[in-house]
């Protein structure tokens, strides 16, 4: 009897080894890594993972987070573990050191596949190759409140000397007791990312971080004038600028504290939730250009997907991505957390229809449409400055040196001369180049 | 014989601790002394051997030596007045008096609250545009516009050493009042006896009674002060400008914002040498006291 037993029990044992590794066997699985952690982003991303999984049986996709300020270090923990994700969204200025360390796979058959991303977002790499599929652009453009700019009488900036006019005009002192009530523009100073706006001012006011030979020319007497029209502007900010992150412009333009802001379309969210009645006085103009410039600008920032080259599944993990920018996913995507925020990248979808009848697009609809025009039309990033790949972008923008010395300036630490040559003269010597 | 199996018994039950200590402290730390002299980027595979570039650059970086001796005044801001008034609230603490339970966890409160949810509480509360300080103080006709506490350079340091004072003066109120609790109410009774004045019995008896813990929670608060990261990460982020990058804020922005993981690893080296000198007076300290035991 107890020999039966045991018989009986290793037969089971064996039939469910042997089923579960047959069902192993059948399972391609790829790992996806994001930084999308909101809550809302996590259950879009969940969502298309059911669905790409439903339509291929057999294929499982395990996601993977990690928060902006993570993404980096736990990416670089996973390369030297052997254990990369299969895709990965990322951001594109990291792209030309990956490629040169051979971790990513080349995806132009994707992206012909895709067929309507236009060139220009997709990050040059020293072999012309496609090594990113841009996912989607945050166009940040100025805000501003049109009711207050007819009440001064003003039109809304379209130069430097026009902008810090109107800054002035809407700094607004209430004579009686000789409290600032409202505040011409909030500017975003905070360490680490004020990077961001004062390399918009650069590139409107006709300068560069890095020419077309990778030289270092944040030290130009361009650069150095569009960091003094910075600070000029400063003044007509609440104060706090070297504090001053999104969540306090959000704050302080959705309270009316600020007349005008730089902002991507996070805002329009962020005045449904906390001013609604907002919504209809406000407009968007890109970033007025300076005198040394002669176009104005819009910074369109890009995140994109990639595919590691270690991948076993590179067909699977190209469908995924493919999937992922395609029909209701997309729409799915492009919607959820922040409506405006991510603006479709695809061509196609500047006229979709559906998009468009989104409830939560359609109610700003003129100033998303707006603002994908504007990143069509003069829209730039980091890595799209120039044709030529640039190898230290990633590494000189991640460097302490350009936050600080910026936020020492807007402190009044130092001159905006001293701040640019301190920048400029620590990524020559890092990188040994000119 | 028997002595000899009970060693090889003994080391045997010690191996899992072993491994476990090797994996999480001794790894680490040799790969980070490994890592120091070599230039890494955070998404290389492999970097290359520099020797010791890394810890020259550090001593001729103004940054480092300016987040010195910012972390040399944070450090001993923190630990004095924390001494003082962890000291003075502890023995209040220990006096009879209505509603003391209450007073003892409301004076606690702050450090058992995580050390996120303190910053950016103190955070808006310092706000320019919406906070408390700046209303009360705008309301109060003491001030005309917002003052940006945290956007000035003195104003965000001594903002930053008092929300430190605030937060960590419970650990030395609850060190000093267990030992206080201690201190048998007849040495008192026999002083007062013998007509000593309350300071002579606060000099003889208290002091000389917690001078043991006393010594050992300074030598404590020193190392942890030293070492804090995340409360001025998320209230200053080292600024405005550098005003508040201390040592272990330049070591985090060096590995993981500059992604440059040698430079960041010969910095937290030098972290470490520098703590080792507290780390031996302590083990000093507390060696002695349990001989006098």
């Amino acid at each position: 009897m107890k020999k039966f037993l045991i018989m009986i029990i290793s037969i089971t044992l064996i039939s469910i080894s042997v089923l579960c590794l047959q069902g192993f066997a059948n399972t391609i699985s790829i790992s996806y890594l994001t930084p999308e952690t909101d809550p809302k982003s996590m259950a879009v991303d969940n969502d298309i993972i059911k669905r790409f999984e439903e339509i291929h049986p057999g294929v499982k996709v395990n996601i993977q987070h990690a928060n902006l300020q993570d993404v980096l270090p736990k990416l670089a923990a996973q390369l030297r573990a052997g254990t990369a994700p299969d895709v990965a969204f990322f951001s594109p200025r990291m792209v030309p050191g990956l490629v040169e360390q051979g971790f990513l796979l080349p995806l132009g058959d994707l992206f012909e596949d895709i067929g309507d991303i236009p060139r220009k977002f997709v990050t040059p790499t020293l072999d012309h190759k496609i090594y990113d599929i841009p996912i989607h652009m945050e166009s940040r453009v100025l805000y501003y409140r049109k009711d207050r700019f007819e009440k001064a009488g003003i039109k809304p900036p379209t130069t430097f000397d026009e902008w810090l006019k109107a800054a002035d005009a809407l700094t607004v002192v209430n004579e009686g007791d000789g409290k600032i009530d409202q505040y011409g523009i909030g500017i975003y100073g905070g360490m680490p990312s004020n990077y961001f706006q004062f390399s918009s001012m650069l590139w409107a006011n006709g300068a560069e971080l890095f020419d077309e030979n990778n030289n270092v020319v944040i030290d130009s007497p361009e650069a150095i004038e569009a960091l003094e029209f910075w600070g000029k502007l400063a003044k007509f900010a609440p104060p706090g600028v070297v504090n001053t992150k999104n969540t306090e412009l959000t704050m302080q333009f959705c309270e009316g504290v600020i007349s005008m802001v730089r902002f991507p379309g996070r805002l329009l969210t962020n005045i449904d939730r906390y001013n609604p009645e907002l919504a209809s006085k406000i407009d968007i103009v890109p970033t007025p250009f300076g005198p040394s410039g002669n176009a104005p600008l819009v910074h369109a920032c890009i995140n994109s997907f990639i595919v590691f080259s270690g991948t076993k599944y590179p067909e699977i993990s190209k469908e995924f991505i493919k999937f992922y920018m395609s029909g209701e996913q997309y729409l799915e995507y492009l919607t959820t957390a922040a409506p405006g925020h991510a603006l479709p990248i695809r061509s196609s979808w500047l006229d979709n229809p559906e998009y468009f009848e989104f409830p939560a697009i359609k109610k700003h609809a003129d100033i998303i449409r707006k603002s994908m025009e504007l990143a069509n039309k003069y829209g730039t990033d980091f890595q799209l400055r120039h044709d030529t790949v640039n190898p230290y972008l990633g590494e000189a923008l991640s460097m302490p040196v350009l936050s600080t010395e910026l936020n020492k300036f807007l402190a009044g630490h130092v001159t905006a001369e001293q701040a640019l040559k301190k920048i400029a003269n620590n990524w020559r010597k890092r990188f040994g180049i000119k | 014989m028997l002595q000899k199996k009970d060693n090889i018994m003994g080391f045997c039950l010690l191996i899992p601790a072993l491994i476990l200590v090797s994996m999480l402290i001794f790894y680490p730390l040799i790969n980070a002394v490994y890592l120091s002299f070599r230039s890494q980027l955070i998404y290389e595979l492999k970097g290359r051997f520099i020797g010791l570039a890394n810890y020259i650059e550090i001593l001729q970086e103004e940054e480092f030596r300016n987040a010195l001796s910012l972390s040399i005044i944070w450090t001993a801001a923190n630990v004095i007045a924390q001494v003082l008034l962890g000291v003075s609230a502890a023995l209040l603490l220990n006096e009879d008096f209505k509603g003391r339970a209450l007073a003892r966890a409301l004076v606690l409160l702050p450090f058992f609250m995580p050390t996120i949810s303190i910053a950016l509480m103190w955070k808006w509360l310092l706000n320019e545009s919406c906070g408390i300080f700046n209303y009360t103080l705008m309301q109060l006709n003491i001030i005309s516009k917002p003052i940006s506490w945290l956007g000035n350079a003195r104003s965000a340091l001594f903002c930053v050493i008092y929300i430190g004072i605030w937060r960590f003066t419970p650990f030395v109120i609850i060190s000093i009042l267990a030992r206080l609790q201690t201190i048998p109410r007849e040495l008192y009774e026999a002083a007062e006896i013998d007509g000593a004045s309350k300071w002579s019995q606060f000099r003889y008896i208290t002091l000389a009674e917690i001078k043991g813990v006393l010594l050992v929670v300074i030598l404590l608060r020193t190392m942890f002060m030293f070492k804090k990261l995340d409360m001025l990460l998320i209230l200053t982020n080292g600024g405005p400008g550098t005003s508040t990058q201390t040592l272990p804020v330049l070591v985090y922005k060096s590995a993981f914002a500059a992604m440059r993981l040698g430079k960041g690893a010969a910095d937290s080296i030098v972290i470490l040498l520098i703590v080792t000198i507290f780390v031996i007076l302590y083990m000093r300290i507390t060696g002695k006291s349990q001989e006098e035991v």
